[in-house]
């Protein structure tokens, strides 16, 4: 069989201005020596090789900024590769998004035709599918309304639904299945299996394990660019969860992470974590006491900087987001090396991953305010299982561990 | 089988094949900016008519007053409109099609199709507002009872309307590659297009002008050329094709000027925006 994707050695290289300045100004090119400065040089991919057969469906699995989704940008032809070389055999479309292209001012029925347009549908592949994408949606009732006056759930049912009756031989799948609500994603992942039972090439990147594990008969791990692990769907995941846990140190270097936000005027350059015995750890049980410290330096003074510190858990559900002057906490007339140190006594949560996810800002005024530097999961710990009493907490039991006074009158 | 190669970017022709196969999507962005920009406005088309109509006005008046010696070969309103709505042509199509890329930068970001599209559909909407204005046009030249070819009319001012066209599809693909890099071209285009407005004879005659040299300097702006044959249609003189030339190999390096840059840059669009 020829395979329908052929990938090769494909390398892709993404420029970071030092300043991290999004865009720049003429300006600041001709007065900075821009050219003169070594720029920051990212790979986002290193030498990705692979191919799919036709019927195959990839889940690509992987940290933030791994890489996944400039996998599928190259795949897609939306960006080109830096080195390497590659060969699609089919009809491509790509979902990157739900919705792309969707115009607020425009009426459903018009961006219908519109996004599918733009997603690579024929006009008469629309007019065919026409019926079935309002049914699929269930917006049949306001065809003729502006989509600025459906609420999100309608929104992102209409987009789905115009995507799910894309017809390629390919189909690149990004996250699309974090919108919406239970319901919602339920009946696309049960769309989307019908899309690779159907023959269709599957590319699907995902943080939802569960999905992955359903719908995909082969899986690859990227992190760092690189292809860490491809094959069995099981295998991959496993390795992926394993390799995951056992990185838990209790410390990170970010002086030199670049997948980070923000002009890091003020940047956070490591994160260490200790327990109530001032040991250096990953690993916290119920009750402990978690020491977040942050080492900052300042290149240039500011009066005051703003930090939050936000826990997520392993489902990139937000615990909690704490902002420095919720504890009363400011940081005033910062320059050069900051040392910070965040108590959090007596943690109460449930065993599992939590990650920490760092912004450092700059004062807001007039509900404004500078990022400085932006770093999500920059570093995770686990909560281990224990024993309690006379049970064991395991992280299917809750969220948050909490021991109310009991009384009997 | 429509597959394609993942390779790195080279900087060639065009596919014209590719672009064929994406016309229904250039349709429908034209489309779209059309729809969305009457849908909201209570007078619509008229805003359109409007502009050119008020300026006419003000110009026609300053004229009478301030230019008393100065004699144009046909009713001075129906000049100065001919000049106005082939400027508004230039002027809407560039900063539409150099606004264009950054307007649409979700969408670069997340789908792949030819480029092009984008800057290319963004010229019709101006196109389409010129054809409003030109049934105003076209109505005062009934008014005046002029007496024209209809061969010659039609010949001149679609010559004038590609020349113009051309021109700001030009333009506005060099602005719009610069955009991308530097923010600051954005700046740059409401002063071009008023510089643009006063070096070319939109409310004066050519013949103003009495220095030779700066003359033909003036001439190799596609828009002088454009709004000079737009007013011989109307004029049973023999046309001046020499400044014409001038102005169709000037819109041609513009064109070629214009598409070379912006494929330049295709393939870092994506990364940058």
């Amino acid at each position: 069989m020829t395979p329908i994707i052929e990938i090769e050695s494909v390398s892709k290289k993404y420029f970071i201005p030092q300043n991290s300045v999004h865009y720049k100004t003429l300006r600041e090119s001709l007065t900075s020596f821009a050219f003169l400065k070594a720029k920051n040089e990212f790979w986002a991919l290193r030498d990705i090789t692979f191919s799919m057969n036709p019927g195959e469906t990839m889940g690509v699995i992987g940290k933030n900024g791994a890489g996944k989704t400039t996998l599928l940008k190259v795949l897609s032809k939306i960006t080109r590769p830096t080195y390497g070389k590659g060969k699609i055999n089919g009809r491509v479309a790509s979902l990157l998004e739900v919705g792309t292209g969707f115009h607020p001012e425009l009426t459903g029925k018009e961006n219908i035709y519109l996004n599918g347009v733009i997603l690579g549908l024929k006009k008469k592949e629309i007019d065919r599918n026409f019926e079935g994408i309002v049914e699929f949606a269930g917006i049949k009732d306001f065809l003729n309304t502006p989509i600025k006056h459906y609420s999100t759930g309608m929104w992102a049912r209409l987009a789905f639904s115009v995507a799910a009756h894309l017809e390629p031989e390919i189909l690149l799948i990004d996250e699309v299945l974090s919108v919406g609500d239970a319901e919602f994603q339920k009946k696309s992942l049960t769309k989307m299996n019908d899309l690779s039972k159907g023959g269709r090439t599957v590319v699907f990147v995902s943080h939802n394990m569960p999905a992955i594990r359903q719908l995909c008969s082969r899986c690859m791990y990227i992190s760092n660019g690189i292809i860490r692990e491809i094959g069995n769907v099981n295998d991959v995941i496993n390795a992926y969860l394993s390799l995951n846990k056992r990185d838990n140190k209790g410390t990170v270097d970010l002086a030199n992470c670049v997948v980070r936000k923000g002009s890091q005027k003020v940047k956070l350059l490591n994160i260490e974590l200790r327990n109530q015995n001032d040991q250096i750890t990953g690993t916290f049980f119920l009750k402990d006491e978690l020491h977040i410290n942050l080492f900052l330096q300042a290149f240039e003074h500011r009066r005051s900087v703003k930090i939050v510190v936000e826990l997520l858990n392993d489902y990139s559900e937000r615990i909690c987001s704490m902002y420095d002057s919720d504890s009363g906490f400011s940081l005033k007339n910062v320059f050069g090396k900051i040392h910070i140190s965040l108590v959090l006594k007596d943690i109460r949560f449930y065993p599992g991953r939590y990650h920490i996810s760092v912004s450092v800002l700059s004062e807001i005024l007039n509900y404004k305010y500078d990022c400085f530097d932006e770093i999500e999961d920059a570093i995770g710990f686990d909560v281990e299982n224990q024993l309690i009493m006379d049970r064991v907490l395991t992280r299917r039991s809750g969220l948050i561990f909490l021991t109310p006074e009991w009384q009997v009158y | 089988m429509a597959g394609y190669e993942i390779k790195p970017s080279k900087w060639l022709s065009f596919d014209l094949n590719e672009l064929w196969r994406y016309r229904e999507l250039f349709w429908f962005m034209a489309w779209r900016d059309i729809k969305v920009k009457y849908k909201q406005t209570l007078l619509g088309f008229f805003w359109v008519i409007i502009q050119p109509l008020v300026l006419m006005f003000i110009f026609s008046i300053l004229w009478t007053k301030v230019m008393k010696d100065v004699t144009v070969d046909m009713p001075y309103p129906l000049f100065a409109y001919s000049g106005l709505i082939f400027w508004g042509l230039l002027s809407s199509g560039i900063s539409s099609a150099s606004e264009s890329m950054i307007s649409n930068s979700n969408i670069i970001k997340k789908v792949y199709f030819p480029r092009i599209i984008i800057p290319s559909s963004a010229i019709i909407i101006a196109l389409f507002d010129f054809l409003m204005t030109l049934i105003v046009y076209i109505l005062m030249i009934f008014y005046y009872n002029l007496e024209i070819s209809f061969l010659k009319f039609t010949g001149l001012m679609l010559l004038s309307l590609l020349i113009t066209s051309g021109a700001s599809f030009g333009i506005g693909l060099m602005i719009a590659s610069a955009t991308i890099k530097y923010r600051d071209f954005k700046y740059v285009i409401p002063f071009f297009l008023q510089a643009l407005f006063f070096i070319s004879p939109v409310v004066y005659p050519l013949s103003l002008i009495d220095s030779d040299s700066l003359k033909f300097i003036l001439s190799f702006n596609p828009l002088a050329g454009a709004i000079n044959l737009s007013r011989e249609a109307l004029s049973n003189n023999a046309v001046d094709w020499y400044p014409v030339i001038y102005s169709v190999v000037m819109t041609v390096f513009l064109l070629i000027a214009g598409l070379t840059l912006f494929r330049r840059m295709e393939s870092q669009y994506s990364d940058m925006l």
